[in-house]
């Protein structure tokens, strides 16, 4: 079998290997690089979620709750841990721009309540229930993951006013 | 002011929260369960305002009310105060000046 057939056999059969290449990344990774992405404490995956983002080599810091199991010792090099627990969501919107030493987040992954004020300050947010609803478990997956990060970031460039 | 007949729709402490949203130079110290900071989002979410409502949240959890709670409620009303500097601070349930 001429080698040219066995390649577009496993494209054709291997999709999902197709899209976990570096490849697939590569445009995403181009967005988000130096970006700085805070999440504020939802659903216990922030840190898995923010060591990926740490190897699409985009700058980041999250926030987290008061759980023994977040510690510093675990997390990625360019991750930053602030002290911030669930009573400080009452705190207002200026705990991503305010903190002491670290400049504001280019984008934020909050929960509906924050977004609006947020969005107000100028800070560009993302909805962190679609990290759940979205399947990005899956290696294969890794580019729709990335894809949810990068996109509000290219929505709010192109309606900038 | 006084408020002694509630006519906003929802618990009391939304319509406090919903007359320090419309006023400037108040804060409103909520001492207040867990549940409670859902109030926010009648404002941010449903309301789709560009500001959180003037609102700080004590935030006591269950375990909290074997205890005494009173610290819990100065150390915030302090920290808004220095945080937000208002020219008046409320605070739910209403703190009794001796």
């Amino acid at each position: 079998m001429p080698s040219g057939r066995r390649a577009e056999t496993f494209r054709g059969r291997r999709p999902r290997r197709r899209r976990a290449r570096p490849a697939a990344l590569a445009r995403y990774r181009a967005q988000l690089a130096g970006k700085r992405i805070f999440f504020f404490p939802d659903s216990q995956l922030e840190m898995p979620l923010a060591r990926f983002l740490s190897r699409a080599n985009s700058a980041w810091s999250w926030s987290r709750s008061a759980r023994p199991t977040c510690t510093a010792s675990i997390s990625p090099p360019n991750c930053r841990c602030c002290r911030t627990d669930v009573h400080q969501r009452r705190a207002s919107t200026s705990t991503t721009s305010s903190t002491a030493a670290a400049p504001p987040a280019r984008l934020v992954v909050c929960g509906l309540g924050l977004a609006n004020p947020l969005e107000a300050e100028g800070i560009t947010t993302k909805w962190s229930i679609e990290l759940l609803f979205t399947p990005i478990q899956g290696y294969e997956q890794a580019a729709d993951l990335a894809e949810l990060f990068a996109r509000p970031l290219v929505r709010a460039r192109l309606v900038a006013v | 002011m006084q408020l002694t007949v509630w006519t906003y729709e929802g618990p009391p402490h939304v319509g406090a929260m919903r007359i320090a949203t419309a006023m400037r130079g108040v804060h409103y110290v909520l001492h207040a369960p867990q549940g409670d900071t859902y109030a926010d989002l009648l404002f941010t979410m449903i309301e789709r305002r560009a500001q959180r409502p003037p609102v700080t949240y004590t935030t006591f959890q269950a375990r909290d009310l074997g205890g005494d709670t009173a610290e819990l409620f100065k150390d915030a009303a302090r920290e808004a105060y220095e945080r937000f500097k208002p020219e008046r601070c409320w605070s739910a349930p209403p703190a009794r000046p001796n």
